[in-house]
């Protein structure tokens, strides 16, 4: 492996100088976890300059305003899995984190790695999408807001400019009568990259017997991680606890485009898709109902 | 004596444990050379080509660059495979070394350069500026293709096959005629990596004597000889010294980078280190043989087995190394521990352009085990019975005669490991899941593996012992230790004989110029081999010891023992001396205090291979798996969740140590069962690294119940057989029958990969 220049900004303007400074001769390292192997196979030249974010500690932070949620793009998984708020007002996004690798990579890799990074198979992707998220990109020329699904264009390709990186992901806190859960298909129990994930939000009647409102997202069935419209459309509205499960699978499997890998067959993952689909959303629906009683959201 | 051993039993840490759980432990990889070059190695990206022309300039002119060596500059490039045996064994088992690749290349990942350099980058960079002209050539990826008479020829011979083994009794045909069921299946096993965590390393040097040095990470410190060949050098100036593994398995038995740094170094005249990357490592490194395995059993309505017939093709990959060894395991074993009268064994092995297969834990037993045992249970519910009562009806027992013809005239372990794992496994109730769509089940399997070489190998072993003149004492023993403990194995043996604490006994092993040669860290034969040369030399100084005091207590040396650093009458233990008292009296009258003993093995021919019979191992450990899974019936996905591992292992030295062997042995090959395999694509590996080559974590292996049985028969010290390799065999049969058991599908294709669970569910 070639070797690099680290810089380590001392604050946020230092920071944004050196990324325009720097240009395509940069490049903005966080936890590492997915940069470093990738300079190592050789999936990705090693620039000269290699700029360290972990130095800008308000990039970590995780906070609620009123009813928003902020975690910024330094937290690391690890963070966000013990983070009381998340665990109370957003719980499948600490799911999500949870089912990250293990615990030496969670301490030091990053949510704003693991969406920059673009892989389809980012297991918090599926679950900030659920959340219906914003990213809040910031360069030396100023801040842009973009929602999260707007954000990916393809297998690690993103509308993040040069000199921009991604500074917090925000995301409405879960209220009564809303869940949302993370379901998530790998090789093994831990260190394993998903063969398929879904998540799933709900929005239920105040009654609960309705699903006023639903979010579902997947990861690993296409170029990037994606929300699976036509179901949403098909559940919007109908039984909470009775939804017609054989229409849900055939909508499901229209609306991903898997592909063989190592680690599963395009087949094999257009029949587990719906069934994670399904449990996500019964997952969700049965969290909505205890909202507020203690349970996760 | 036997009633009241003091160290041999006991449950005590080994001596390097607390060194190597604070990673004071120095690998490999630890050790360096002043004025030391870095090796990297060119290797091979198609899987079957020619070499038109290799052209070194550009790499040579790199600054930095001290050398780069092609075949040519190999002084014996071609020469045979040996494996510290004291007897030559010849053709068919003994196959080409070839140290880089010459004329074509076999294999993805075939060594094709060396370079050493001042640093890593600069070796990193001048591999890459080697520019080798290869015409690619079909090459053939499957071995049922390599076994025709018209396909692609791996080598240079105009036949892929490169052994071929059979075995037979009685009459098949009229066996089958007589059954009422027959049950007929093809079993597939994949090629498997051996996932140590410590990848290939070594450093080589030479010395101010002008022997050629090396430093590495080896099951076998006898390739000193294999080296010396390559160089051209007198044997005595190549020197092995094995550093304590970072695992083995059986991966590190062949060559691994001895020759590429002995050659640098001798080029250089500078010290040399090379350490594989974990890709480079799942490329350069054997796989346990990928198997296609076609079984026809028959049975009586009562579920007495009237025949069995097997025909067994292993894909040897690129060169032969220990594939027609490993064959003739699977020819012994392939009709398993049963009594069966009419017996047709039918193995074949042939080159593909495959990565090459040689030994990986079980040697060819767990493959076979896995197809016997899953005829067997699938058999036994054509007939109606269960699992253990078709295995109590037909297993071999004490006085029976095995398939390959060798009588058991040693105590048989069999059915009771099977009663026993099968008992455990069902004490508890089965579980419910909450989750509607898991189903558990439970299976079973036993097995049979050899401990000890094949005994036409002549194997045998060496230790010394000194007893120091402050009473301890100092072992050298040439013997490799996988982290298995293979060496305080040895300090227990002498810590009992001679008692003194087991604190007291030093051990220096792997040096080929210091330590007596034990033979090799394979085979599960370093507790019988090196226990017993140890255990002789222990029992001449203990001798020696008893008889200088029986003199000075007026008794006969039958009369004394010694425990606790003291000699005493044992039927008035109150007469006594401090050892180190008769220690001083032997030393002081010129009486030898240190003592060498050689074990040798039983010894036989090589068989005759068209019927293979008779004696070709030492003995056998017999042993049993259950288990219990949970199976996901949307997903396939299946949960282990409980495991029952029991054997005969003839004696427990240290219950820690065997308990270890036990419940390792079973998550070895619960990812064989599950999810191992390499993912080959035309001779090209898709997944070398730890993403995408899947091994359970902690999280995926279940509590393991080890039940030890210890029948005191086995031939190792004390009536120890062996476990190391035999505690891998049975489990994936057994985790394979539990998924019968509880979703009514049987793979036939290892690993059973969550994907097949569905398609078969959905069938
Ligand atoms: C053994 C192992 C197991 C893994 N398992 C999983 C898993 O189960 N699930 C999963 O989703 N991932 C997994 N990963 C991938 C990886 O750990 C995650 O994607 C992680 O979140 C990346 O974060 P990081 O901080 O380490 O990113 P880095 O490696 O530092 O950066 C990744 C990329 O994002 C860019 N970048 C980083 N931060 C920003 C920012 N704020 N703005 C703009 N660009 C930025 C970098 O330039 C780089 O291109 C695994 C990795 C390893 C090594």
């Amino acid at each position: 492996m070639n070797s690099f220049r680290l810089i380590n900004p001392g604050s946020i303007d230092e920071l944004y100088n050196q990324l325009s400074e720097r240009g395509s001769a940069g490049r903005i390292v966080a936890g590492g976890t997915d940069l470093l192997p990738a300079f190592k196979k050789e999936k990705t030249a090693v620039p000269e300059f290699v700029i360290n974010l972990k130095s800008i500690s308000e990039l970590a932070d995780i906070n609620e305003e009123e009813t928003k949620i902020n975690v910024g793009a330094l937290a690391t998984h690890a963070e966000i899995v013990e983070s009381f708020l998340i665990q109370g007002k957003a719980f499948v996004l600490a799911e999500a984190c949870d089912k990250i690798a293990s615990w030496q990579i969670r301490n030091l890799a990053t949510v704003g790695g693991n969406i920059a990074n673009a892989s389809p198979a980012a297991d918090s992707v599926p679950a900030l999408l659920v959340l219906d998220a914003h990213l809040h990109l910031g360069s030396k020329n100023g801040h842009r807001d973009i929602k999260l699904e707007k954000y990916f264009t393809g297998p690690g390709q993103t509308v993040l400019a040069d000199g921009e990186l991604i500074e917090k992901v925000s995301f409405s806190a879960l209220a009564k009568d809303e869940g949302a859960a993370f379901v998530k298909l790998g090789k093994r129990k831990a260190v394993t990259l998903s063969i398929v994930s879904a998540a799933a939000y709900v929005k239920l009647s105040p009654d609960h017997l309705v699903i006023e409102d639903v979010r579902l997202a997947m990861g690993s069935v296409a170029p990037t991680p994606l929300r699976i419209k036509s179901a949403e459309a098909l559940l919007k509205g109908s039984k909470a606890n009775q939804f017609d499960r054989q229409k849900l699978h055939e909508t499901v499997r229209k609306d991903i485009k898997p592909i063989k890998d190592v680690r599963s067959t395009a087949e094999y993952r257009l029949e587990v898709s719906a069934v994670l689909i399904e449990r996500a959303v019964k997952l969700a629906v049965e969290r909505a109902r205890t909202a507020g009683k203690g349970g996760h959201q | 004596m036997q009633d009241k051993l003091k160290s041999i039993g006991k449950p005590s840490p080994k001596h390097d444990d607390l060194v190597k759980v604070s990673g004071r432990l120095n690998y490999a990889e630890d050790y360096s050379m002043p004025g030391m070059l870095y090796a990297k190695v060119l290797r091979s990206k198609y899987p079957a080509a020619k070499i038109l022309s290799i052209n070194t300039a550009r790499a040579e002119a790199l600054p930095g660059v001290k050398a780069v060596l092609t075949a040519k500059d190999v002084p014996y490039n071609n020469t045979i495979t040996k494996f510290g045996q004291s007897k030559d064994v010849g053709g068919g088992f003994e196959a080409l070394y070839r140290v880089l690749a010459e004329d074509k290349v076999r294999f993805t990942g075939e060594a094709v350069a060396l370079v050493a350099a001042e640093t890593l980058a600069q070796a990193e960079e001048a591999v890459k500026l080697i520019e080798v002209d290869y015409e690619p050539l079909p090459g053939v990826y499957n071995v049922e293709d390599a076994v025709q008479p018209d396909s692609y020829k791996v080598g240079e011979e105009d036949t892929n096959i490169i052994a071929h083994f059979k075995s037979h009794k009685g009459d098949v045909e009229k066996g089958f005629s007589e059954a009422d069921v027959i049950v007929e299946n093809t079993y597939r096993v994949p090629f498997v990596d051996h996932t140590y965590l410590e990848p290939e390393s070594g450093t080589a040097w030479i010395d101010d004597q002008g022997v050629l040095t090396i430093r590495v990470s080896t099951q076998v410190i006898e390739h000193f000889r294999g080296v010396a060949k390559v160089l051209g050098l007198p044997e005595n100036r190549v020197r092995v010294i094995g550093t304590m593994l970072g695992g083995g398995f059986g991966g590190k038995e062949d060559i691994t980078v001895e020759s590429f740094i002995a050659l640098l170094a001798w080029k250089t005249g500078r010290p040399v280190k090379l350490t594989y990357t974990r890709e480079e490592s799942f490329l350069a490194h054997s796989k346990r043989h990928r198997y296609v395995m076609h079984y026809k059993i028959g049975a009586k309505k009562d579920g007495i087995i009237t025949a069995i017939k097997a025909e067994i093709l292993s894909d040897s990959g690129a060169y032969p190394y220990l594939s027609p060894w490993v064959l003739m395991y699977s020819t012994v074993c392939a009709a398993g521990p049963y009594s069966i009268d009419n017996v047709d064994v039918d193995c074949k092995s042939a080159l593909t352009n495959n990565p090459f297969g040689s030994a990986n834990r079980g040697f060819g037993s767990p493959q076979v085990n896995f197809a016997c045992e899953s005829i067997i249970s699938e058999l036994a519910e054509k007939i109606g019975i269960t699992p253990l009562e078709i295995r109590e009806k037909n297993c071999i027992r004490q006085g029976n005669v095995l398939a390959g013809g060798m009588k058991m005239d040693r105590y048989v372990a069999l059915p009771d490991v099977g009663v026993q794992a099968w008992e455990a496994i069902n004490e508890q109730p089965k579980l419910k899941p909450a989750d509607e769509s898991k189903k558990v089940g439970r299976g079973m399997a036993i097995g049979m593996m050899t401990y000890g070489r094949m005994t036409f190998l002549h194997d045998t072993s060496r230790s010394h012992i000194r007893v120091e003149l402050d009473g301890s004492v100092t072992v050298r023993c040439g013997v490799p230790d996988l982290g298995g403990g293979q060496a305080a194995s040895l300090c227990q043996i002498v810590a009992e004989e001679l008692g003194v604490p087991l604190s007291k006994v030093r051990i220096y092993i792997s040096d080929t110029a210091l330590t007596p040669l034990a033979g090799t860290t394979t085979a599960t034969r370093q507790l019988y081999m090196s226990g017993n040369a140890t255990l002789k030399a222990a029992r001449v100084l203990r001798e020696r010891l008893l008889t200088r005091a029986a003199a000075e207590l007026n008794v006969t040396a039958a009369e004394l023992d010694i425990a606790d650093e003291k000699i005493f009458v044992t039927a008035v233990p109150d007469r006594s001396l401090p050892l180190k008292q008769v220690i001083l009296f032997c030393s002081g009258e010129g009486v030898e205090l240190f003592h060498e003993a050689q074990f040798n093995a039983p010894f036989t021919d090589v068989p005759d291979l068209s019927n293979v019979q008779g004696q070709v191992h030492p003995d056998f450990t017999f042993g049993a798996h259950a288990a219990e899974v949970a199976v996901d019936t949307e997903t396939g996905e299946v949960e282990v969740l409980n495991i029952v591992s029991c054997f005969d292992v003839g004696r427990v030295l240290n219950p820690l140590r065997c308990e270890g062997q036990m419940e390792g042995g079973s998550i070895y090959c619960m990812g064989y069962a599950l999810t191992e395999e390499i993912i080959l694509e035309d001779g090209i590996t898709l997944n070398s690294s730890f993403t995408d080559y899947v091994i359970p974590t902690a999280l995926d292996a279940p509590h393991v119940q080890s039940i030890t049985l210890e029948s005191k028969a086995g031939l190792g010290p004390y009536g120890a057989k062996g476990i190391g390799e035999p505690a891998c065999n049975s489990i994936a049969p057994a985790i394979i029958d539990a998924i019968y058991d509880a979703v009514g599908v049987r793979i036939k294709d290892l690993p059973a990969t969550p994907e097949k669970i569905l398609a078969a569910l959905k069938a």
